[in-house]
C-alpha cells in the first residue's frame, strides 16, 4: 500500500509541476505577442514558439486557446490567423472600436488620417482597385508617390508600412486581354477586423458633401450586420 | 466594479501612449466611458485610480503597471505604463535597431552623467558619433532628430527649454537600473526617500529635494533638511 500512495504522490506531483510550466509559458506566450505586436506586425506562430515556448511548436496548439482567452479578457485584443508567405501567421488586433485619436500613439495619430483615405478610396470603388489607380487617386489631392508630403511624410513607405501591418492587402492577378499580371490592392486583414465600414462611410460621405445611402453597394455593405441582428430579433419574438 | 471595455480600452490607451498626464487621462476616460460606460456618468480624477488600480490587479502577473507618478519638472502628474521585468522576453522588440537601441543607452548615460540631468538638443546629435565600435556606422542625424521625437511621444524623454530631460516613463521605468549603476550620482531625496532627478538644490550643500517635500517640509521649519543652514533658495 505504501509504495501505491508514493507513487500516486509523484504522479500529483508531475501533473501540478506540468500545470505550473504551463502557466509560466502561456504567461510567456501572452508577453511575446504583446511586445511583437506594438508595430501591429504580421507575427509567425514559429517565431512565438521560438521566443516563448523554447522552439517547442507542439506546445502552441496546446496552449493558444487560453493565451487567446487572456488577450481577449484582459487587453481586448483579438488573436487572428493570416497566410504569410506561406507561413502560418497571426496579427494582434484590437476589439475596442470607434478610439479616439488621443487613445493611439503619438506616430499613429498622424499617420490614421493617411491610412483611412486609401481604405476609404478602396471602400469606394468596391473594395479592390490596380495599384495605379491609388496614386492617380491620391495625386488629385495633393499628395505625390515620388515627393515627401508635407503632412504625411513619405506616403509610399507608408503604403508599404500599412502592407506590412496587414491594413492593406496587395496582390497579383492576371487580367484579361493583358500579357503580364497587374498589381491590386484591397482591404487587409487588420482593416476587416479593426476599421469599422460605417464609420469609413460616414467619413467618406463627410468629404464628399453626400449621404451614406446614396451609395447603394456600400450602404448596404454597413447595414449587413445591423440587418442580421434585425432579423434574429423578430425570430425570437415569433417563438414566443 | 466590474472589468469591462472601458478597462480594456483604457489599458490599451495607456500602453499605446506610454505616458499620459493626469488631464489626458482623464480626457481619454471620458471619451471611453461616453462609449462603453453605463448610463451618463463622467467619470473624474477618483474613477481614474479605480480603473488603473483594477487593471493592475490584471496585468500584474505579466509583469506590466500602470503606475501614477509626480513629474517634477513639468510640476504635473503621470500615469506612466511600465515593465516591471527585464529578462529577455520581456526586451523582445522590433520596433527599433539595435544601433538606434544603443543610441538610446548612450543617452540615458549622459542624461545621467551631466551635472544637472539635462543635455542640449546639438550635444544630443553628436552623441550618434558613440557607437558600439568603430566598424559601425554612426546613425545619420535626422534618424536621430525622428527618434528623440518618437521617444519624447512615448515619454522616455522630455525637451523642456530646449534642453533633454529624463521623461516620466524613464523616470519610473530606468529608477531602479540607473539608481543601481550609478549609486553614486543618483541621490534619494532625504524627505522622501525617493530616487530624485529632478528638483531644487540647497545652496549651502550638495542635496537635492523634491519641491513637494521641500515645500510641506518648511511650512514648519525654515533651515536645509540635509545640512542645518538656513534655507535661501526661493522656490
Amino acid at each position: 500500500m505504501p509504495r501505491l500512495s508514493q507513487s500516486q504522490r509523484s504522479v500529483d506531483r508531475n501533473i501540478s509541476t506540468q500545470q505550473v510550466d504551463e502557466s509560466h509559458l502561456i504567461r510567456n506566450m501572452v508577453k511575446t505577442i504583446l511586445n511583437l505586436s506594438i508595430n501591429k506586425s504580421i507575427i509567425k506562430r514559429s517565431e512565438i514558439s521560438n521566443i516563448a515556448l523554447k522552439g517547442d511548436g507542439r506546445l502552441y496548439q496546446k496552449l493558444i486557446q487560453e493565451v487567446e482567452d487572456i488577450l481577449k479578457e484582459v487587453y481586448g485584443y483579438q488573436l487572428v490567423d493570416v497566410e504569410s508567405k506561406g507561413q502560418k501567421s497571426v496579427i494582434l488586433c484590437s476589439i475596442i472600436g470607434n478610439c479616439s485619436l488621443a487613445e493611439l500613439n503619438a506616430t499613429y495619430q498622424q499617420r490614421y488620417t493617411l491610412l483611412f483615405l486609401i481604405l476609404g478610396y478602396i471602400f469606394m470603388k468596391n473594395g479592390t482597385i490596380p495599384e495605379r489607380m491609388l496614386w492617380e487617386f491620391l495625386q488629385t489631392i495633393g499628395i505625390d508617390e515620388q515627393q515627401e508630403h508635407s503632412y504625411f511624410g513619405d506616403t509610399k513607405k507608408l503604403l508599404e508600412l500599412f502592407i506590412k501591418q496587414a491594413y492593406v492587402m496587395r496582390f497579383k492577378q492576371s487580367m484579361e486581354g493583358m500579357n503580364e499580371e497587374s498589381v491590386f490592392l484591397s482591404w487587409g486583414a487588420r482593416a476587416n477586423h479593426e476599421v469599422s465600414k460605417k464609420e469609413i462611410l460616414e467619413s467618406m460621405c463627410k468629404v464628399m458633401n453626400r449621404k451614406p445611402s446614396d451609395f447603394k453597394t456600400q450602404y448596404i455593405e454597413t447595414q449587413d450586420l445591423n440587418e442580421m441582428s434585425v432579423d434574429d430579433d423578430q425570430e425570437s419574438e415569433e417563438l414566443e | 466594479m466590474a472589468y469591462t471595455n472601458v478597462h480594456r480600452a483604457f489599458l490599451q490607451a495607456c500602453s499605446n501612449r506610454g505616458a499620459i498626464s493626469k488631464q489626458q487621462a482623464l480626457d481619454v476616460l471620458i471619451g471611453i466611458y461616453a462609449r462603453y460606460g453605463d448610463g451618463d456618468t463622467i467619470p473624474n480624477e477618483d474613477d481614474i485610480i479605480d480603473v488603473v488600480a483594477k487593471i493592475n490587479e490584471r496585468i500584474y502577473q505579466f509583469d506590466q503597471k500602470i503606475v501614477y507618478t509626480h513629474y517634477e519638472p513639468l510640476e504635473e502628474d503621470f500615469y506612466v505604463f511600465v515593465n516591471l521585468q527585464e529578462s529577455p522576453i520581456d526586451l523582445q522588440q522590433n520596433i527599433f535597431t539595435p544601433q538606434e537601441l544603443h543610441f538610446f543607452r548612450v543617452l540615458l548615460r549622459e542624461l545621467t552623467l551631466s551635472e544637472d540631468h539635462t543635455l542640449t538638443t546639438i550635444i544630443c546629435l553628436n552623441l550618434t558619433n558613440d557607437t558600439v565600435n568603430e566598424t559601425v556606422k554612426p546613425l545619420p542625424k535626422t534618424r536621430a532628430e525622428q527618434l528623440l521625437h518618437e521617444w519624447s511621444a512615448l515619454g522616455y524623454f522630455a525637451v523642456l527649454d530646449e534642453k533633454l530631460h529624463f521623461g516620466p516613463k524613464s523616470v519610473v521605468e530606468f529608477d531602479k537600473y540607473l539608481t543601481k549603476n550609478y549609486s553614486d550620482i543618483i541621490s534619494r531625496c532625504c524627505l522622501c526617500n525617493v530616487t530624485i532627478f529632478y528638483g531644487v538644490r540647497c545652496a549651502s550643500c550638495p542635496q537635492i529635494l523634491h519641491k513637494d517635500c521641500l515645500k510641506k517640509y518648511l511650512r514648519r521649519l525654515t533651515n536645509c533638511p540635509a545640512c542645518k543652514e538656513l534655507w535661501s533658495v526661493p522656490i
